[in-house]
């Protein structure tokens, strides 16, 4: 049956897609010298698209040239193109006398050299792709008489300005984020590295969408292999739209059938910043303050980028503290469902006596206590996020308190599960990565289940299960447990420790191996020997 | 090759160490004080660490006579084809049958100590199914989830020892070699069977990333396997005596109920379970991994992966009748296995060693 299904939706996806190259009706057409022709194309294409504006002017003193601009409103900053492309060319234009005067013979160069006072032009003689470069912003200027149209760069839209990021918060450190424009986006990493060696290569995906994509790296740092690798797998991808990074991440990744990410996510521009400089590849797609890095391994899931500014001592002790949350985030609940229904005799009698008077009454076992417990946690979690901000947190914590202390009340759940499942919750906050913290929560009730049907052998199993799993995990083929297994102790500099930045000479070794060493080898500071003027003399005695 | 994937000296190492460790670790100390006594850490530290350093030499001096075979494709080459591929079949019977023996011991072990009323068959499964779900992913992913476990692994083997050293009473291990070295010898078998079971490398040592290394890997864990058998058993014998010791059936496990880490967590033993669970699905999925592997090669195959599921259930039934009782299975380890174990560990791998130097047989290196 399913290869009946598949077989449908194969025949379905081999149909001829009518719109697969571009989205317009008519044939990549040559521009001709005729401006009504060209004219008559353009709003053939732009039929009641009623945000194209057009508007036809014309050029020079006595024998006028005519001209055209088509562009979309709301994409282009209007007093720009006011002031760039048409007062100099409606009103400076008549003054122009070096060359003579202005003619439909020499209008076009004359207007390209000397009259335009705009940055960035470029040139086309396809309709096709004027009707394209008009899409993304920029203005279209057409002349009577030439073969060639201008595209003017004079984008400029509304966007969200730079703001915190939401999803990570530090404590120390900048406090900027990415915003929904890529352009933004590029300058925050080009303001951090200034090096011609950071590249950032463009792709469009999307027949609808033309979504821009961005490859950034810094060139020989980064192994040139996985970045062939997210060329190839980037030009693969055949779909119609692109609305978040989301959408590449899924199309692109090694292992689809994961709960876990291969790629790391972030709207940091700091976070991305030490990426590249580690050799990782960035992936910035338009419209999304989301980027992807590549490739990711287990140390990155654990790290925040504060931990590279805070003291090396304190960043240590907070990583190591994130790996006990995660045990706890991952085994918490089926722990206690194991030793409580399996495994008693490793708690401790007064322990054991305390659960058991808590448990005294609790119609269900432990399991379903635990199942219980957990799904109205996430259902509370997700109804945090989905309300409406204001009452988002008052919900969600009065909610949390009413359910916890009402349900212990009314004996359907005994307080230390309450404990259990609160501390689990927080616990599974502590996790910096994102994508990460949702994998974890993920997987839990399986092992859940496990640990209510094999207790701790059950636990074990599904941990064994998953660590064979993230064993066998690579991102864009480097392995996703990569500093411990495959073991390279020179990387672990920076995994459960973080050795102060004077002794982190060398970028990771499966990342960054091209350029091993980033800083001069020893550079602990020294004490300075103490200074001839000062209180040697008189040590203690001064005034 | 079938599985391209690569193995770094130090992963070889830790394999073998985790190959043998997992199941000695449980049963020698009892195994050896029947037979030897209190002297029992000697048969482990001496003698049969002797023979394994001796598997370990002939089976890495084949590995360097063919660098870039396993014992199956070499073996008809050595010694012409009917003769080679009927000593190739009968070393994949020996890596299937010895993997249903653990299984079977794994089960059985879980329902003594665990969940006795839980169905044998139900372990059996689930613990076929993980290495299963190892071996379909390579030698390469198995290296790496020892290598990730095997901290763990150690802190359980040498952690024991260390808390129940307060308890250790060294008279129970005097006098020292009271009846002869007789017993000591006789009391070696066991172990040494155990511990040739680094015969595993005639498989995975194309695989090894560093060829040249090989030996020194394996000679690195048979050295360290050596010192962690024999201070548990010294430390089980230390604590039980000769006497008790080879009465329990899982003398080891049994120290774990013995000592107690501060207050908090009282009777380790669940604890030392879980890792010898870890430590015992890496044993199993690399004998199941050679024997899928052998088989593979033996047959021609492209891949071995469609093999997995049809040895896989072969495993299932034959760990469920290979012995009737627990008694069976502790003559079956102590009797046959040795004569099996001294066959395919160090007679065959030496004798084809010795025909292939002197009809001056060598694999390609150069491919």
């Amino acid at each position: 049956m399913l290869r009946n299904i598949f077989k449908k939706l194969k025949k379905l996806a081999d149909r001829e897609r009518p719109y697969t190259k571009g989205e317009h009706l008519v044939e990549n057409i040559p521009l001709s010298t005729n401006l009504a022709r060209n004219i008559q194309h353009l709003k053939e294409i732009f039929q009641d698209c009623s945000d194209v504006v057009f508007r036809e002017y014309a050029i020079g003193g006595s024998k006028p040239v005519k001209a055209a601009i088509f562009y979309v409103d709301g994409l282009v900053n209007t007093s720009l193109l006011s002031d760039a492309a048409l007062n100099p060319l409606m009103v400076d234009s008549q003054w122009v006398n070096e060359f003579g005067k202005v003619n439909s013979r020499n209008a076009y160069k004359i207007v390209k050299d000397r009259l335009l006072t705009i940055g960035e032009i470029i040139e086309t003689n396809q309709v096709n792709e004027l009707a394209d470069h008009i899409m993304t912003g920029t203005t279209a200027l057409l002349l009577d008489g030439s073969e060639q149209a201008l595209i003017l760069n004079t984008r400029n839209w509304e966007s969200r300005a730079v703001e915190e990021p939401e999803t990570e918060a530090v404590v120390r450190g900048p406090r900027d984020g990415f915003t929904e424009n890529i352009r933004v986006n590029t300058a925050h990493i080009r303001r951090r590295i200034r090096t011609s060696r950071l590249k950032s290569e463009v792709m469009k995906i999307g027949t609808l969408t033309k979504t821009d994509v961005f490859i950034l790296y810094i060139k020989d740092i980064v192994d040139n292999k996985v970045v062939e690798e997210v060329r190839t797998r980037l030009s693969r991808i055949d779909t119609d739209s692109i609305l978040e990074s989301g959408y590449i991440e899924e199309f692109i990744e090694d292992e689809p059938f994961t709960p876990f990410a291969q790629m790391n996510v972030t709207e940091r521009p700091d976070k991305v910043a030490a990426g590249l400089l580690e050799g990782q590849v960035a992936i910035m797609v338009d419209n999304t303050p989301f980027v992807l890095m590549v490739p990711y391994t287990f140390p990155q899931f654990l790290s925040s980028p504060e931990d590279h500014y805070n003291r090396y001592p304190w960043a240590t002790f907070v990583r190591l503290l994130r790996i006990v949350a995660l045990i706890i985030a991952m085994l918490g609940p089926s722990v206690y469902v194991a030793i409580t229904s399996y495994h008693q005799e490793m708690i401790p009698t007064s322990l054991l006596i305390s659960i058991a008077s808590s448990r005294e009454g609790i119609p269900f076992p432990a399991f379903v206590e635990a199942i219980l417990m957990e799904v109205t946690f996430e259902i509370l979690r997700e109804a945090g996020v989905r309300l409406p901000r204001p009452i988002g947190p008052a919900i969600s914590f009065v909610g949390a308190l009413v359910i916890g202390e009402a349900a212990v009340t009314a004996k359907l759940v005994s307080p230390i599960m309450v404990v259990v499942v609160g501390l689990t919750a927080i616990a599974s906050f502590t996790i910096p990565s994102l994508e990460g913290a949702i994998a974890v929560r993920l997987i839990r009730f399986p092992i859940i289940f496990l640990a209510g049907a094999l207790g701790l052998f059950g636990i074990m199993v599904a941990l064994l299960a998953i660590l064979i799993h993230l064993c066998a995990l690579r991102s864009f083929g480097v392995p996703f447990l990569s500093p411990l297994a495959p073991l390279s102790p020179r990387d672990l500099k920076d995994s459960f420790v973080r050795f102060p930045w004077w002794a982190m000479f060398t970028r990771p070794h499966m990342t960054g191996s091209k350029e091993p060493v980033r800083q001069g080898f020893s550079q602990k500071p020294q004490t300075p020997p103490p200074r001839k003027n000062g209180n040697q003399k008189g040590g203690g005695k001064d005034a | 090759m079938l599985d391209q994937g690569k193995i770094s000296a130090s992963q070889l190492s830790l394999l073998l160490f985790t190959l043998v460790g997992s199941t000695a670790m449980l049963f020698i100390p009892a195994v050896t004080a029947e037979s030897a006594g209190r002297d029992g850490w000697m048969s482990i530290l001496f003698l049969s660490t002797i023979f394994g350093l001796l598997v370990a030499w002939v089976c890495t001096s084949l590995g360097q006579h063919f660098p870039r075979e396993n014992i199956i494709e070499y073996s008809p080459k050595v010694f012409g084809p009917v003769l080679g591929h009927l000593i190739s079949l009968s070393y994949i019977f020996f890596f299937i049958w010895t993997n249903a023996i653990i299984v079977g011991e794994f089960a059985d072990f879980m329902i003594a100590t665990f969940l006795p009323e839980t169905p044998r068959l139900v372990f059996v499964l689930i613990i076929v199914w993980l290495a299963a779900y190892a071996v379909r992913n390579g030698l390469e992913v198995i290296g790496r989830l020892n290598q990730f476990l095997f901290p763990l692994l150690l802190i359980s083997y040498l952690g024991l020892v260390v808390f129940v050293i307060n308890d250790i009473k060294l008279a129970n291990l005097t006098p020292v070699l009271e009846n002869g070295i007789k017993p000591v010898l006789k009391g070696s078998l066991p172990p040494s069977a155990w511990r040739g079971e680094i015969v595993l490398m005639l498989m995975i040592l194309p695989n090894l990333n560093q060829p040249a290394k090989g030996r020194k890997a394996s000679i690195y864990a048979v050295v360290f396997l050596g010192i962690v058998l024999t201070l548990n058993t010294i430390a089980t014998v230390g604590v039980f005596g000769a006497e008790l010791s080879s009465h329990l059936t899982f003398p080891y496990f049994t120290l774990a109920d013995y000592g107690q880490v501060a207050i908090v967590l009282e009777r380790m033993e669940a604890l030392v379970m879980l890792v010898w669970v870890a430590g015992l699905m890496i044993k199993i999925a690399m004998f199941y991994y050679c024997g899928v592997l052998a088989l593979a090669r033996w047959f021609n195959l492209q891949d071995y992966k469609p093999l997995i599921t049809p040895i896989g259930i072969i495993l299932i039934a034959w760990s469920s009748i290979i012995y009737e009782n627990s008694r069976e299975l502790v003559e079956l380890i102590s009797k046959t296995f040795p004569v099996y174990a001294f066959t395919f560990e160090l007679l065959i791998p030496a004798l084809l060693l010795a025909v292939a130097a002197v009809r001056k047989k060598r694999g390609g290196s150069s491919q």
